[in-house]
């Protein structure tokens, strides 16, 4: 028996499609990336005491975990019009700086 | 004999199932039959890749039917499962690799279940481990292969990492009678009947989530809505409707979960809901914060909500899960308001107020709810740091008995908080009983919770230690209890109160505005450690609750 779940074109898609990085349509100067994203990762952080900057790491230093990145990344796709941020897979983000390069490639600014 | 928790398994029902949310916001039901056909599926292909007797099976799958049939065919196959977590958002690469790596070779994997999209991952985590020639199984669909199911079984059910301090993970052996046990416990707590429907957003790999939230409802072959934790967080107003207009009666969360849902969900989702049928909202894995479950109440009560749904209770990995609760017909819980400074281990707890939490206005997070009484079955102790059980109303530690204790860890670790002896789980919690009801007041020494998330000594020592350029011989920082979720302690050896500023500001950034910090630095020797050099936080931490070290300087922030 074919259960549900496999069945051509079943409504049921678990979030398998790893990370990729299409260009959404976005369009902002790079600054205004750079200090909308530190203002949001700043509202999100766990660690309320530290400003982030670019070199900041976010699970070092501001005591990301896993449900908090995934707030991050529901806030940043709202925020920047983005989708498929908070796809299942690795990406190679350490610091704020990455996540704002992120952002730009995503939004298909200079990197 | 069978497990009673897989009985199901025997007749599975077409009628009830788990309904799982598309990504296109869509609900897809998939029947016990179809979930029990994907497993005997899974089992075969374990089976056809030659495991050995009895295998431990990592399973690192999101969630969704494939991971819950993996579940059941490793069970079937007489494996020993191990969930581990997927990557999440933002999740660095190399990290995730190392920390699979280290959690496969402690779990002395045989097995791995997952899918192509982590096939890259976790290849690597493989060939770090040196696992490379594991075999690795990816589902294929219910039914394309005769199904398979294995007659001899393990005797541990579920290998059950705890999150443990950075680069220390360790299992929980759960055997299958601890499960059978701890589930029929929490059916019996809950009066679980025969059309409740659960609803779930937490993740799987952890024991509320796996045991309260899946293993349980599937047992009693009744409905699950079932969530994946980035959809929660995307979008808590499709969980709210699953009780509001989908009839769910039954869930747990943490704190976190209903603030969150709180303060995210407008009011035009609600609008036509009807919350009059949900009646178990259990708050656990973390102490219960009164204003967080007000904050929910405050939103739904006027679509018939009533805030005697919340359950506050406790529990732990070592335990199974649910070690204490408030039943549902109990009245609402007890709050009191600790004198935090008069608290002692050993001592007498003076409350210099107590309250129903339906009659408490005070915003303030310095309330410490109950967290029930002992579940059927569970015998709970105060004892002291002897294990002597010590009277009512005085500080202690919390020690657990029951059949669902586990049987140990898959490492021996030294000098760690939670342990079991021959007295029985000795949680590493410290609390106190006031009736038959349970106050945890936090964690012995080892950890604290900030925002729902544990941080640990270990991690707090590493990050000082570099930061402050002070050697880790010569530091030990410590988990006291205290208002507000607790406090923080720091010992250093030889130095001076210009450090001690220093370093209470880092740690203060670690731990957030709510804990508070004190630095305090004495002569050589004051850090009591053992024969190995680990520092002994827990006697340190008794006898800075006894007040009874004698610092030069201190540091508060």
């Amino acid at each position: 028996m074919i259960s549900q779940w496999e069945a051509e074109g079943s409504p049921v898609k678990v979030g398998l499609v790893a990370w990729s990085l299409g260009v959404d349509e976005c369009s902002m100067d790079d600054g205004d990336i750079s200090t909308r994203l530190i203002s949001l990762i700043a509202e999100i952080s766990p660690a309320t005491e530290l400003e982030p900057g670019e070199s900041t790491r976010l699970i070092q230093d501001l005591m990301f975990d896993s449900i908090s990145l995934l707030e991050l990344a529901v806030a940043i796709e709202s925020e920047f019009d983005l989708s498929a941020l908070t796809e299942m897979g690795t990406a190679n983000i350490v610091t704020v700086g990455d996540l704002v390069a992120l952002v730009r490639l995503k939004c298909g600014g200079p990197q | 004999m069978t497990p009673q928790f897989l009985r199901w398994l025997d007749a599975p029902r077409n009628d009830r199932g788990l309904r799982f949310l598309s990504d296109c916001a869509e609900w897809a039901f998939v029947s016990y039959q179809d979930i029990a056909a994907g497993a005997y599926t899974i089992a075969a292909q374990l089976h056809d890749a030659g495991l050995p007797q009895n295998p431990r099976v990592c399973i690192v799958l999101p969630t969704g039917p494939e991971l819950i049939a993996a579940i059941y065919a490793t069970w079937l196959s007489g494996g020993t499962i191990c969930p581990v977590i997927p990557p999440t958002a933002f999740d660095e690469e190399d990290r995730y690799i190392q920390n699979s790596a280290r959690l496969f070779a402690s779990a002395d994997a045989s097995a791995i279940i997952t899918v192509p999209a982590l096939r890259k991952v976790i290849d690597a985590a493989l060939f770090d481990s040196r696992l490379q020639h594991l075999p690795v199984v990816e589902p294929i669909p219910a039914g394309t292969t005769p199904g398979f199911s294995g007659t001899d079984r393990a005797s541990v059910a579920l290998l059950q990492f705890t999150s443990g301090s950075t680069g220390a993970p360790r299992g929980v052996k759960i055997t299958f009678e601890n499960l059978d046990e701890n589930i029929n416990s929490i059916r019996k707590w809950i009066r679980m009947g025969s059309d409740d429907v659960t609803a779930t957003w937490l993740p799987l790999y952890h024991d509320m989530g796996l045991i309260g939230c899946l293993l349980t409802p599937v047992s009693n072959c009744t409905d699950v809505w079932v969530m994946r934790p980035d959809q929660f967080i995307r979008d808590p107003s499709t969980w709210l409707k699953c009780f509001g207009q989908h009839g769910a009666n039954l869930c747990a969360a943490p704190n976190f979960g209903y603030a969150y849902a709180a303060r995210k969900v407008p009011d035009s989702a609600l609008a036509g809901s009807d919350f009059s049928n949900w009646r178990v909202a259990i708050a656990g894995a973390e102490p219960v914060n009164a204003g967080a479950l007000r904050s929910l109440a405050n939103r739904l009560e006027k679509y018939g909500f009533s805030r005697r749904a919340f359950l506050p209770a406790y529990g732990l990995a070592e335990a199974t899960l649910a070690v204490t609760g408030r039943s549902p017909d109990d009245p609402e819980p007890l709050a009191v308001q600790l004198d935090w400074e008069k608290l002692r281990f050993g001592q007498p707890v003076r409350f210099k107020a107590s309250t129903r939490i339906d009659q408490l206005n005070d915003e303030s997070g310095s309330w410490l709810v109950s967290s029930g009484a002992p579940l059927q079955g569970t015998h709970i102790q105060v004892v002291d740091s002897d294990g002597r059980p010590l009277l009512p109303d005085t500080l202690g530690e919390i020690l657990v008995n029951s059949g669902s204790l586990a049987d140990g860890y898959s490492d021996i670790r030294e000098e760690s908080p939670t342990r079991f002896d021959e007295k029985g789980l000795r949680t590493g919690d410290a609390g106190f009983l006031h009736g038959n009801e349970l106050f945890v007041v936090g964690r012995i020494a080892d950890s604290l919770k900030v925002r729902g998330r544990t941080v640990y000594a270990e991690d707090l020592e590493m990050r000082l230690s570099t930061e402050t350029s002070i050697h880790r011989g010569r530091l030990v920082v410590i988990a006291m209890p205290g208002e507000s979720g607790g406090a923080v302690l720091a010992i250093a050896e030889d130095a001076d109160l210009d450090w001690a500023h220093t370093a209470a500001k880092v740690i203060k950034t670690a731990v957030g505005s709510t804990i508070s910090v004190r630095v305090a630095v004495g002569p050589r020797g004051i850090i009591l450690r053992t024969s190995s050099g680990k520092p002994r936080r827990r006697l340190l931490w008794e006898l800075s609750v006894l007040g009874q070290i004698n610092f030069q300087h201190t540091a508060d922030l």
